[in-house]
């Protein structure tokens, strides 16, 4: 067993306790119709409402190089299409008794098969990132990682969705492990765990999978964090952890690239369910794509007043729409009272500093912000900030930080983008009006021997052009085309 | 804001004891016209009062301003400082948050300049027998006096009890305990000090001043350490800069003790390394800590 | 006092006028914060040209529509002048659109190629031409020059 290394941050809460791991898993259902959320413009409907697709089929496919598609998970009638709040949902109907097994035949091998395969499947981290995962095993290939470190180590706070999976299918995990790093190129596997002595690790331990121990707190799980334990490499700024040799994957992802390995199309996940009030937690087993409102029927009615949020209570992400799909970000379900914040300006006292896990300086950052000198926070490195919400919880203030540096960031990368696309235009600009400038000059080259010959020399000039137009057209078609092929005013 | 009126106590407690139940009149005084302003200046703005007022700054700012006037001064000195300080010290440089100078020291500073006279006395220590009050100079005073009057060959009464390093003893038990909450920084707190002692050894060893023991024990020192020095939102970021920042007011502190014209330097040196934060900041505060 | 002061203050104008003046540097600055549209809406055949003119005091900084208000704030940032919105008399126009020419009416005439600034349009005469739309910057200099009007303009 690996030395654990104290986490990072004062942001110390405890994480689940091993014992609670035990408890009974709430079996949901397959339900009435299943969503899949499309992305619109980055992936592409294959099938049409109405059509009866059997599992494993091809039901969207990705359009640009990053996205990824999806397979039918069970036997299903397309509804249609839907709309919840902004985005766009496809809407399947199971076929009763559907059930979920083995339906494509394994991809064998090969990286490269098992890749693709991990890519139409639609896997994506199943941490919360939802980053998608046959990505990160091709770059995992591509810069010739060593190891690949499953991740279990889940800090949010309260959650247990990957603590019931290792307890529920500790060989699925292996089989997805070895799996992975096989498609990614390691050659040795971790467990990063908060619980190092459940009979899961003790199990994978067994089987070659080196188990770590990682102190709890939040935000230890992220991948940046875990990355130095392994390699005992710190991650510069905006550094991956696959360039120090490292991939690091969820452990839910890790059993779902498993399964695709094994033929099968990932459709279940864990997931917590925490509810102020009612049953406080309960970790369920859900078909994803059932909407979140089924899920919740089982904490009973959410209060007046309260709001609901996918992941856990850290860094939810909220829902407007109840309706909206289990997907394979939803490691949590969380109902909490919507408390309307008021934030008190801000008295510098530098008590976000310390927690930060990117060792940002969060107040220089906000301070930044609020003077509306976006880019002047580029220096600070708020595009390195993880969006954890450690200096949200200790601002005396109250203020958002997290939330705020998230959108800086996205306004800076557009205006990134934006600026690239206005250098590459000055710059086709300029050979635009060099060769409009060369053009001119021949031009002007061309006409003084038109005017100094006298009308003699316009007549002559004439005549001669005839000529040449005429030999040009005996030389046959192909030079006709050829120089036909040429705009106007191309004399190059 | 309330922590730091928590920690207020035991230096109000001393003081009190020291000089008469009058400080507790001269603090409500600070507090009273702090209150007053904010309330004034935040309902000519757009954010709700009730709110913007309860965050306790100003009572700090008048609490403070209250406990650096000496009691024998009329109360309006102390209200009228406190608001000057809320006013011209905060709100006009865009209310909390915002001011590069310390609101407290920016009220002291103006009530000294503007009312010399109604500062200039504290009174002397209870326990000096049967007297009532005597009006004496304060040690910081006496000492220079004390090197003027041995330069001209006269007399000095010093008083017997001192109660001053008692008082300071009360503001950094305060002070501890806010820096053990997180309340305050230490860097600064301790900077400060470290300052004073420097400065003051240097001089002493040239033999151009007091030791150092009694520069820090004496005056607002301590006071300031704990609790002017540490405001945060005039301090620059960055723990280095910090550092410097409060050992360059320790420094001038004792400078204008020394060879300055005012007895107590404490107010001046803050507000000067204020003006000095956003450069120090600048230079050696960093990308983060 | 009098004397210092007039005296300092007359060497820092003297020196002012004496160091040798870096435009070329701060046209490049003034180029750089310019959305490249080419668009010549400002009056002028280019974003450079139009630097070079703000530069050099001919043409105010709120001239620029497809740079809009965050350009003219940029600008007046870098240079102190005191404009806040781009000049009333232009057109802004909606930002992100890119041409796109219809197929089935193109004839090829190869009219659009020159006009536009960035050589997005690929094409050749009396073959097909088409817009790419990555280089696109929605000028709407192809627009006029096409006689039977197959551009339009469109979300990419």
């Amino acid at each position: 067993m690996l030395r654990a290394m104290p986490g990072p941050g004062p942001a110390r809460r405890p994480t689940t306790d091993a014992a609670v791991v035990s408890q009974d898993i709430v079996r949901l259902p397959v339900p009435e119709q299943l969503l899949v959320p499309l992305l619109r413009g980055r992936q592409r409907v294959t099938v049409a409402a109405g059509d009866r697709v059997m599992a494993g089929e091809i039901i969207v496919a990705p359009v640009d190089d990053h996205a990824v598609g999806a397979l039918a998970p069970l036997d299903v009638v397309v509804s249609g299409e839907r709309t919840i709040g902004t985005a766009t949902a496809l809407v399947l109907a199971p076929l009763a008794g559907a059930l979920p097994g083995p339906v494509l035949p394994p991809p064998g091998d090969d990286p490269a098969a098992l890749i693709r395969r991990v890519r139409a499947a639609g896997v994506r981290g199943y941490g919360g990132g939802g980053f998608p995962t046959f990505l990160k095993l091709r770059e995992g290939r591509e810069r010739a990682i060593r190891c690949l470190v499953i991740n279990a180590v889940e800090c949010e706070p309260e959650l247990a969705s990957d603590a019931a999976l290792l307890a529920d299918d500790a060989v699925g995990v292996l089989a997805g492990a070895r799996a992975a790093a096989r498609a990614a190129g390691a050659t040795r596997i971790v467990l990063a765990t908060a619980h190092p002595d459940t009979a899961s690790a003790t199990m994978l331990s067994g089987q070659g999978v080196e188990v770590l121990g990682i102190e709890a707190g939040y935000p230890g799980g992220d991948e940046r964090m875990l990355a130095p334990h392994v390699t005992e490499r710190r991650l510069a700024t905006g550094e991956r952890p696959t360039a120090a040799g490292v991939l690091v994957l969820n452990v839910a992802t890790v059993h779902a690239v498993g399964l695709v390995a094994a033929g099968l199309v990932p459709c279940r996940r864990f997931v917590t369910v925490l509810a102020d009030g009612a049953t406080s937690r309960c970790v369920v087993d859900v078909v994803m794509g059932t909407p979140v409102s089924e899920v919740l029927r089982l904490v009973g009615p959410a209060p007046h007043d309260s709001m609901t949020s996918e992941g856990g209570r850290m860094m939810p992400r909220r829902i407007e729409d109840p309706s909206w799909p289990v997907s394979p970000t939803t490691t949590g379900i969380v109902v909490s009272p919507s408390i309307p914040t008021a934030e008190q300006p801000c008295i510098r006292c530098g008590l976000c500093v310390p927690v930060c896990p990117v060792d940002l300086a969060p107040d220089r950052i906000w301070r930044a912000l609020e003077s509306a000198a976006t880019e002047d926070a580029r220096p600070l490195g708020v595009e390195a900030c993880t969006g954890c919400r450690c200096c949200d919880v200790v601002c005396p203030s109250g203020i958002a930080l997290g939330a705020a540096f998230r959108r800086a960031a996205a306004d800076l990368r557009e205006s990134d983008s934006m600026a690239a696309a206005a250098e590459r235009a000055r710059v086709r600009f300029e050979r635009h009006e060099a060769r409009a400038q060369a053009r001119a000059e021949r031009a002007r080259e061309r006409r003084p021997r038109r005017s100094t010959g006298g009308s003699r020399g316009a007549v002559e000039a004439i005549v001669a052009r005839a000529r040449k137009r005429r030999s040009r057209s005996d030389a046959g078609r192909a030079d006709l085309v050829r120089h036909d092929r040429s705009g106007p005013g191309d004399d190059e | 804001m309330v922590r730091v009126l928590l920690a207020l106590l035991p230096a109000l407690l001393a003081q009190s004891a020291a000089f008469g139940p009058w400080v507790a009149m001269q603090v409500l005084a600070g507090v009273m016209g702090a209150l007053i302003a904010e309330v004034v200046v935040l309902s000519l703005g757009q954010r709700s009062v009730p709110v913007a007022a309860g965050d306790g700054s100003a009572a700090v700012t008048g609490a403070l301003i209250g406990l650096c006037i000496t009691p024998l001064a009329p109360l309006w000195v102390s209200a009228a400082g406190a608001a000057a300080g809320v006013v011209i010290g905060k709100h006009a440089y865009g209310g909390l948050g915002r001011n590069p100078f310390n609101p407290a020291m920016v009220g002291y500073a103006l009530v000294l300049v503007s009312f010399p006279a109604h500062l200039g006395s504290w009174p002397a220590a209870v326990g000096m027998g049967e007297i009532d009050a005597i009006t004496a100079a304060t040690p910081l005073d006496v000492a220079r006096h004390a090197e003027l009057a041995r330069v001209l060959g006269i007399g000095v009464v010093v008083p017997d009890s001192d109660p001053w390093p008692w008082i300071g003893a009360a503001y950094a038990l305060g002070g501890a305990w806010l820096i053990a909450v997180r309340a305050a920084d230490g860097w600064l707190a301790g900077g400060l000090m470290l300052g004073v002692v420097i400065t003051a050894g240097v001089l002493h060893l040239l033999a151009a001043g007091h030791d150092p023991l009694f520069h820090l024990l004496h005056g607002a020192v301590l006071c300031g350490a704990f609790f002017i020095i540490t405001d945060p939102v005039s301090a620059p970021a960055g723990r280095r800069a910090r550092l410097i920042f409060a050992m360059t007011a320790g420094a001038l502190t004792v400078a204008i003790r020394e060879f300055g014209g005012y007895p107590d330097g404490l107010a001046f040196a803050v507000l000067l390394a204020n003006a000095m934060g956003p450069v120090l900041e600048r230079v050696f505060g960093g990308t983060a800590r | 006092m009098g004397a210092l002061g007039g005296a300092v203050g007359i060497g820092l104008a003297t020196l002012a006028r004496s160091t040798p003046d870096n435009s070329d540097a701060l046209v490049l600055r003034v180029d750089a914060l310019l959305p490249q549209t080419q668009c010549a809406q400002c009056g002028y055949p280019g974003c450079r040209p139009y630097a070079q003119a703000v530069v050099d005091g001919e043409a105010g900084i709120d001239q620029c529509p497809p740079g809009g208000e965050a350009t003219v704030r940029a600008l007046s940032h870098l240079l102190g002048d005191e404009a806040t919105g781009v000049d009333a008399r232009l057109r802004v126009p909606t930002p992100g659109l890119v041409a796109v020419i219809d197929e089935t009416r193109c004839i090829g005439c190869a009219l659009c190629l020159p006009a536009c600034p960035v050589d997005a349009i690929v094409g050749a005469h009396r073959q097909m031409h088409t817009v790419i739309e990555a280089e696109c910057t929605g000028c709407e200099l192809c627009l006029p020059p096409c006689p039977v009007d197959c551009i339009e303009l469109r979300r990419p």
